[in-house]
């Protein structure tokens, strides 16, 4: 047996976020995203790196979009009370296309709730954090280590895509530690391709735009702010056209406004992370994510030793929905069941317009992680 | 020579703003301080003051409502500690907007990042209707205080004083030296503020007698009239600077702390252990310990912390997992081993105990005999019964379940160490009289946990 290590989720995503080469983490402690701040404060020091604790959320957020116009990999942590102070300039970063990881590490709501209890209760609330009814992407972990890979995801895709992205994890996965081969992390970190926002290239002599793009769904070339170089960065949330200027009603401004949901929305397929295991004749589906979908597999094994065939969907990103994923995932079954831990199935209710014509079995707690049995139970 | 404003500028101001007349002063200052346009990040906020992007040519950054400081600072920082660059940072913010984002600026004062802010004040909110701000002068109309105001205005520039900012002076839009008074304030390296007197023509002057003896009685109550220079600071370095000289790069990170597994242990089912005590008792400290030593041998484990978020004091819980077989479902319902050490344990324990009462499993308790009492009450409000009430014998805590849970009460004189009964029974009283947060109980844990690691037949050094 391999070299192990003990490691919280939270030590996986602060190392898989140096890994993809953050520079800059701007953050405010809170229970349970404590955790990810200490650690990516030591870690981002020890390399001549930036992290600064900030007075509040907002700060943070705001440091974040500043050191990411600059060109830094950004990034904060935080939870949903601090999340929600957040919410206006994770808009911001998102109609300025700029590229930016968000850690949501899930705790007992509504409001301050419990600190100290983990839950999945903000699913609903991540999907539209934003005003104009725009999605950001939304990665979720599944387990200790898949934090590692999602957490490289999540950057990778908002670099891609120039735009805030937001890591939905929770206290059960970030802060509980469990052991992990070397080599397994390893193999993972050899895997893994490092993505960069696509610069403005200096020699480049055709006129330079902030939002340049030919086709609605393509990114604009990034350029830092403060270079001295020849082209600059005209910045701005309000409506714009493709040079940034802030306008009204000109056709250029809605193609901008319809681009900004396009290049998310037409490029879901290429970033969107699951993992789907189906079996011919399974007649069930089971849909599941972060630390429910452990309950799932638990509970796929035990369906399997009883001679049941289940189709087991696992999604690394919750938004935008991978509907494509999901229509395969439930092809031929009659059931699909949806553990979560909320009151409400709030994933199950956001996505069963996809599941019309099957029976959505819920399968639901407050707080507690769901026991496979009732999966189980729902699959029969 | 550079250009910082697009040519023949259409202000886009009521007639007699100030605001012309900063926008001016500003592209004379750029132009004598000759940095090129591109290399300058011009931050602006909401409001009036908002409109000036389309002006200038260096770098713009619209922003969101009193944010600019922060945006301007990350920006900044981001600038000189990641990238060595040294790129001017201006934030163009109004009084609305030094008060919705206060916080920025006095973070940013304190932390003395390097940027210049442009404070407008004209004593109102200009774009929403000259509604009253936190800046508007004792006894000034506004659309929201038509009677005059109420309270006095924040004294901006001495609160920023009093947050270290290094440089602070105040201007009128109309002096003469204004661009080079803007200059100053760029050129210093370190957080600046230059407040700017101005004059919300829409609003201010229409419901106010605005004469300059007018102006000057307002800037009396401001802050006794004190204009030009008020702090000009050489003692402070820069954030970046600082930050500079504590962490390089050369740092090296603390070594990966690996295990080495060296032994194979077969469990033959999944082992859910609970140690439940008092801050201050090593619970969780021992936990760790523990499952690094199940790692050792070959075992796969999951722990997870719990405690009140006062973390020195109540609880301290910690629930273990080990197993041979990969853990995937890791909650623990009914514990195989419940570990209690302290008063504090019991109660945040409480629902193990109900899930082993009502649970057909066979569980193990060890309890500290400090608890003993409590927990013979505990048993008796519901119902239940140690039997025989004298320590020493195997009993059943549940009468009415014979054989789901055993406990037998051993206990020993010496203080803070375990002695191990030697039947099976497995109830066990560990014997400590010590009570409250004392050094010796940190090793309470640890004694516990070495029965459970004796059972199941770790090897443990």
């Amino acid at each position: 047996m391999s070299k192990q290590e003990i490691l919280t989720g939270a030590e996986l995503i602060s190392r898989a976020a140096m890994d993809s080469g953050v520079d800059f983490f701007a953050g405010y402690p809170i229970t349970p995203a404590s955790s990810i701040y200490s650690s990516m404060l030591s870690k981002l020091q020890a390399q001549g790196k930036l992290a600064i604790g900030t007075s509040d959320e907002i700060s943070a957020i705001c440091m974040c979009i500043g050191a990411s116009m600059r060109g830094a990999k950004a990034m904060t942590a935080s939870s949903a009370p601090g999340i929600s102070l957040m919410v206006e300039n994770i808009g911001y970063a998102f109609a300025t296309e700029t590229p930016l990881l968000i850690v949501h590490g899930q705790r007992l709501g509504p409001s301050t709730g419990a600190a100290t209890q983990s839950a999945e209760g903000d699913i609903s609330f991540v999907q539209h954090l934003i005003s104009g009814g725009y999605e950001i992407p939304v990665f979720a972990p599944s387990s200790i280590l898949n934090c590692y890979e999602t957490t490289i995801n999540a950057i990778n895709c908002s670099e891609k895509y120039r735009c805030p992205v937001i890591l939905l994890t929770e206290k059960d996965i970030i802060m509980s530690s469990t052991n992990i081969s070397v080599n397994t992390l390893d193999e993972i970190k050899a895997k893994s391709i490092i993505v960069n926002r696509k610069q403005r290239s200096p020699d480049n002599d055709q006129s330079f735009k902030t939002y340049d793009f030919n086709r609605l769904e393509e990114v604009p070339e990034f350029l830092a702010t403060g270079l001295g170089l020849e082209d600059r960065v005209v910045a701005t949330a309000s409506t714009h056209d493709k040079a940034g200027r802030l306008l009204k009603n000109s056709a250029e401004v809605f193609e901008v406004i319809e681009h900004l949901a396009a290049k998310i929305q037409t490029n879901k397929k290429h970033f969107s992370s699951y993992k789907l295991d189906k079996e011919s004749g399974a007649t069930v589906a089971i849909i599941s994510f972060l630390a429910s979908d452990l309950s799932a597999r638990e509970a796929v094994i035990q369906l399997q030793k009883d001679g049941h065939k289940i189709n087991h969907l696992t999604l690394f990103s919750l938004f935008p929905v991978a509907d494509f994923a999901i229509k395969e995932a439930i092809k031929g079954c009659s059931k699909v069941v949806i553990p979560e831990v909320n009151m409400q199935g709030q994933y199950a209710e956001i996505i069963r317009p996809l599941l019309e014509g099957k029976e959505l079995i819920k399968v639901n707690s407050l707080a507690d992680l769901i026991e496979p049995e009732r999966i189980i139970e729902g699959c029969k | 020579m550079y250009k910082y404003m697009v040519d023949l500028p259409e202000f886009p101001y009521c007639n007699g703003c100030g605001h012309t007349w900063i926008n001016k002063s500003l592209g004379q200052a750029l132009e004598l301080l000759g940095e090129k346009p591109t290399k300058i990040n011009l931050v602006t906020d909401i409001g009036c003051v908002g409109l000036v992007d389309k002006l200038f040519l260096t770098n713009t950054i619209h922003t969101t409502h009193g944010r600019s400081t922060a945006v301007a600072t990350g920006m900044q920082l981001a600038d000189t500690i990641l990238f060595d660059n040294d790129a001017k940072h201006i934030v163009m913010i109004g009084d609305g907007g030094s008060t919705i984002g206060l916080l920025h600026l006095v973070e940013a004062a304190k932390i003395n990042c390097d940027i210049t802010v442009i404070l407008h004040n004209n004593f109102v909110y200009g774009m929403t209707g000259g509604q009253n701000s936190g800046l508007t002068p004792e006894h000034f109309r506004t659309a929201t205080t038509m009677e005059g105001n109420l309270s006095p205005s924040l004294q901006i520039a001495k609160l920023l004083e009093a947050a270290h900012a290094p440089y602070i002076s105040r201007k009128l839009a109309t002096d003469r030296d204004l661009d080079q008074a803007i200059l100053e304030a760029i050129k210093y390296p370190g957080f600046a503020l230059i407040e700017i007197i101005e004059l919300c023509t829409a609003y201010a002057t229409k419901w106010n007698p605005m004469s300059k003896t007018d102006v000057a009685e307002i800037l009396e109550r401001i802050d006794s009239g004190v204009m030009g220079e008020i702090v000009k600071r050489d003692d402070r370095k820069t954030y970046s600077q600082n930050y500079k000289a504590v962490y390089q790069a050369s740092q090296t990170e603390a070594p990966r702390k690996t295990i080495k597994v060296n032994a194979s242990h077969k469990l033959d089912k999944a082992i859910s252990i609970v140690v439940s005590g008092s801050a201050g008792e090593g619970v969780q400290f021992a936990s760790k310990q523990f499952i690094v030593q199940a790692v050792e041998q070959g075992l796969n484990v999951v722990q997870k912390n719990d405690n009140p978020v006062t973390i020195s004091t109540g609880f301290s819980l910690t629930e273990i997992k080990i197993s041979s077989a990969e853990i995937l479902y890791s909650a623990i319902t009914v514990p195989d081993y419940l570990l209690i050490s302290s008063a504090d344990g019991l109660t945040r324990a409480a629902n193990y105990l109900e899930n082993i009462i009502n649970s057909n499993q066979e569980s193990i308790l060890i309890l500290d005999s400090n608890l003993t009492e409590l927990f013979d009450t505990y048993l008796k409000q519901r119902g239940l019964n140690r039997h025989p009430a004298k320590p020493r014998f195997a009993s059943d805590v549940d009468a009415k379940k014979v054989g789901t849970v055993r406990c037998t009460s051993s206990v020993s004189k010496d203080k803070g160490n375990f002695r191990r009964n030697s039947n099976k029974d497995q109830f066990q009283i560990i014997s400590d009289d010590y009570r409250g947060m004392n050094k010796d109980r940190r090793s309470i844990s640890i004694e516990m946990l070495k029965v459970v690691n004796q059972r199941i037949g770790l090897a443990i050094s």
